[in-house]
């Protein structure tokens, strides 16, 4: 009886601490997702991105479609052969200048665009890892339509309380 | 009958509360102190990614009670200084800190001479146009600017800062901090001072 005693305690130990693993790790995880799309395109800073994007587009435009015009003109004169060896010389460099400002605000734009889908980027994630701190979410999912979330409750769905949170910070609201 | 003595003693009562309510009065030093304090509401920050960037409201009693350095600041001397700070104007310290390094943010991030110069060039001259007050539908525009160089020594850049504010504008509503950063790739960086912060400062104590 008294040899049997150690093992008797030991096992005592032994199950209690497994009981004890076996409840800490049951604990669940305070989970939610959110959909990247609604996330970015109705953040305030977005919106206002895409504004600025739209209006510096539209300014370029507008030099093209003056440039376009020009050329025009000259071409109907070329075409019917009213125009002076000064004006054809004109037409090529104003051509020429067409051409490279295609390119030049293509290339700027498409700059632009990725400058602001990185400053969005940057402020957005910075905003969801606050919540997901201040929430005590262990993880929270991005539902991008792609297949790396195949499906989920609605109810873990916080991409408006994501949303709400991120566009206060946004606006300055301290943390 | 005793319905009226009630409403009677009520009255006392508020007339009371009413007369205990002073507004706070403190001395330069704590006075100071006060404004430095964040959880007042002047001091407020904002952290994304490795930068925090923090804007400090400095009232003109502030800024004389910071250079005068003492507790028996006259009544004169706070006026007259006051006057030469101009009361249309609204200052403020800003401060761009790099949480995750030893370089300041002119440095950090920037992997070439050119980018360090192009940043120093920014920070120096050209970001005045990209900060500017909200209030309401008015803006501030930034019309004192002030980069306070520390020669890379300290992981942040400083600048002082004076916005004009129109003339005979009373401030009655929120104050959004904005900075347009173009160079950091964060964009636009937004801090609120809500009216009731500037509601609550207290009086400086002068002879």
């Amino acid at each position: 009886m008294k040899n049997s005693l150690p093992w008797i305690v030991l096992s005592v130990l032994l199950g209690t601490g497994l009981i004890f693993q076996l409840v800490s790790t049951k604990q669940d995880l305070k989970t939610a997702y959110v959909t990247n799309a609604k996330l970015y395109s109705e953040f305030q800073m977005s919106k206002e991105l895409n504004t600025k994007m739209q209006q510096v587009q539209l300014a370029r435009q507008s030099i093209m479609d003056s440039l376009a015009m020009k050329l025009n003109q000259l071409e109907k004169k070329i075409v019917v052969q009213q125009a002076n060896d000064q004006e054809v010389e004109v037409f090529n460099k104003m051509r020429n200048e067409y051409g490279l400002k295609q390119q030049q605000f293509g290339e700027d734009n498409n700059i632009l665009a990725q400058q602001y889908q990185e400053q969005v980027s940057n402020q957005l994630n910075q905003y969801l890892k606050d919540f997901t701190e201040e929430q005590g979410y262990d993880y929270v999912f991005g539902a991008t339509g792609d297949g790396s979330l195949m499906g989920a409750k609605d109810i873990y769905n916080v991409t408006d309380a994501v949303l709400s949170y991120a566009n206060q910070r946004y606006k300055g609201a301290a943390k | 009958m005793i319905n009226m003595k009630y409403r009677l003693l009520f009255v006392i009562g508020l007339l009371i509360l009413i007369s205990c309510h002073e507004e706070t009065i403190l001395s330069p030093a704590k006075y100071v102190e006060w404004v430095k304090d964040p959880s007042n509401g002047l001091l407020q920050s904002k952290a994304i990614n490795e930068f925090e960037f923090t804007a400090q409201y400095k009232p003109l009693n502030f800024i004389v009670a910071q250079e005068e350095r003492t507790n028996d600041l006259s009544d004169t001397i706070l006026s007259s200084r006051k006057k030469e700070l101009g009361i249309d104007y609204l200052y403020y310290n800003f401060r761009i800190k790099n949480k995750e390094g030893e370089l300041s943010p002119v440095g950090s991030g920037a992997h070439s001479e050119q980018e360090y110069q192009r940043r120093l060039g920014y920070f120096t001259f050209d970001m005045q146009q990209d900060l500017y007050l909200l209030h309401g539908q008015d803006t501030f525009p930034c019309t004192m600017f002030q980069f306070v160089r520390n020669y890379d020594i300290a992981p942040y850049v400083e600048f002082a800062l004076g916005f004009k504010k129109q003339i005979n504008t009373t401030l009655n509503q929120d104050i959004t901090f904005v900075f347009e950063d173009r160079i950091l790739g964060i964009g636009t960086t937004k801090l609120l001072f809500t009216q009731s912060i500037f509601e609550n400062i207290p009086k400086i104590k002068t002879l």
